[in-house]
């Protein structure tokens, strides 16, 4: 599972380097994820930019990290491409995950608002 | 060791044998190349010790057949020579030998020479006896491997038996389904049945992932969703206690709240009921690919706007879909299994060619539909094999 991480403020950016999450990657992904969370990080914005394909699987592992990170912490998503828009609809993973076009407005949603006045 | 004395000399014969016993091996004698080329075949030696001029055959030729004759083990060849040339050398581990003694022999030589053999030798038989258990865990894993491989293919058989066996159930409502489960065991089922005398209930689900859980799940499921009481698909009525039908959307919510994975594993499903009658049409979509109506005279059309997986987040409520259908109108329910299925390009099918393909085959049966979207998908695909299950369930009203 190849990932690039950045770091803004308080929040973790994952970038997901691969081009399909299914079957075959949702255990690495889950483990890579899991690794930021297990380290104490609460606020993770996973950049899916590069993603064009998501399976049942890959989806699965995706709630899976979503719960993990729930009781502790806070997650959203950036940069979807269509098809992964369209799996979210059609699983009404809109409701369930927080997603946004671009990486700023996924990592300003995790953020304070009275930090950003300060 | 094992060892042949090979050597025309009778007094170098006895020479080379007194020593072997003394060094604790145990020799044979033979006198000339065809001598020991007939003995060498007939027990497990070791070492061959042979002269290289002999009359009859000499030590080359008798090392090269010992190299082209396939023995038990291998068989080390020392050649004992008055020649010290490095043309003779050479020529002599051409035709195979392992080592040379010039003559007139140097026991002491000698014996660090047939030390040295003696642990090729000792290594040889350690990596023979490797092997032989190596085989035989290999033919022990193998055997492990097919019997869960036939244990799989039972299993497979079993939920294969666990299909809809009748498509006529009710002469005002026509039932066809497809199914390809992918390597051996699958994770979608389907189902349909007449609730009473004018509802048919159908569904049509997938698991996520492959394999037994997947496999042992969609059985439950399909278990669970049997009219009976304590399923969800009924209930009494809180009036007077007779058994109703389940709307689909509480279906669903009840489904999902008996489902709750610890894992990942969840499910995407299609749960409706069909008043054959009024052909009033209620179904509720939990995350699973949208159905496609074809009416009579207008394109095949996708309906509803999608739903929570089943078991995967607690507390969801659905969403239920209405329609009127007509004489005519046909309903296909598929799994995502058909829609991703990916060409040798690693192209998708995707529900745009489904639409286009259930437009073209709309004259013909629904038996005739079912076997050109398996024709169509195997084409597709290019290979025996699936990587997710394809199921299909349809129906036709009358």
């Amino acid at each position: 599972m190849k990932t690039e991480t950045n770091r803004v403020g308080q929040t973790t950016v994952i970038k997901l380097l691969e081009r399909r999450l299914g079957a075959d990657k949702a255990g690495e992904f889950k483990a890579e994820i899991g690794k930021y969370v297990e380290a104490g990080e609460t606020k993770i914005v996973l950049d899916l930019a590069e993603l064009s394909f998501m399976d049942s699987s890959g989806l699965g592992a995706l709630v899976s990290v979503l719960k993990m990170i729930g009781k502790r912490g806070d997650l959203t998503i950036a940069g979807t491409q269509a098809t992964v828009q369209t799996l979210f609809r059609l699983t009404r993973m809109d409701k369930v995950f927080r997603s946004f076009p671009t990486v700023s407005e996924a990592v300003q949603a995790l953020t304070p608002q009275d930090t950003l006045k300060g | 060791m094992n060892v042949l004395i090979v050597d025309d000399s009778s007094a170098v014969q006895l020479l080379l044998l007194a020593r072997l016993r003394s060094w604790g091996h145990t020799a044979t004698l033979a006198s000339d190349g065809v001598d020991g080329w007939e003995k060498v075949r007939l027990a497990t030696y070791d070492l061959v010790i042979s002269d290289w001029d002999m009359p009859k055959m000499d030590g080359l030729e008798l090392c090269r057949r010992i190299r082209h004759h396939s023995f038990a083990q291998y068989v080390y060849v020392i050649l004992c020579t008055a020649k010290d040339q490095k043309s003779d050398i050479i020529t002599g581990m051409e035709a195979g030998a392992d080592d040379f003694i010039t003559k007139p022999i140097d026991f002491a030589e000698l014996r660090v020479r047939v030390s040295a053999a003696q642990r090729l030798m000792n290594l040889q038989s350690e990596l023979a006896s490797q092997n032989q258990n190596l085989r035989k865990l290999n033919s022990e894993l193998m055997e492990a491997y097919n019997r869960i491989e036939r244990d799989l293919e039972a299993a497979a058989a079993t939920q294969i038996r666990l299909l809809p066996k009748i498509y006529d159930l009710h002469p005002r409502v026509r039932l066809d389904w497809l199914f390809m489960p992918c390597r051996f065991l699958a994770g979608d089922m389907l189902n349909y049945f007449m609730a009473d005398d004018r509802h048919l209930v159908f569904y049509h689900l997938d698991v996520s992932g492959h394999g037994i859980p997947a496999a042992l799940l969609s059985v439950t499921l399909s278990k669970t969703l049997i009219p009976l009481p304590g399923s969800p698909s009924i209930r009494s009525n809180s009036l007077d206690g007779r058994l109703e039908l389940v709307s689909p959307p509480d279906v669903m919510a009840e489904l999902n709240s008996r489902f709750q994975a610890e894992d990942d594993t969840y499910f995407t499903m299609i749960y409706g009921i069909l008043d054959v009658f009024t052909r009033e049409l209620r179904f509720c979509q939990a995350g699973h690919p949208a159905p496609v109506l074809i009416r009579r005279h207008s394109a095949p059309a996708v309906l509803g706007k999608g739903g929570f997986p089943v078991g995967m987040v607690p507390g969801m409520t659905y969403e239920e879909v209405r329609l009127e259908m007509q004489a005519g109108d046909r309903l296909i329910l598929y799994s995502d299994g058909l829609s991703e299925c990916e060409n040798a390009a690693g192209i998708r099918y995707e529900q745009e060619r489904l639409m286009e393909m259930l437009d073209q085959n709309r004259d013909g049966s629904l038996e005739a539909l079912m076997n050109g979207i398996r024709e169509a998908l195997g084409a597709w695909r290019g290979q025996a094999e699936f990587a997710d299950d394809v199921s299909v369930l349809a129906f036709e009203c009358v």
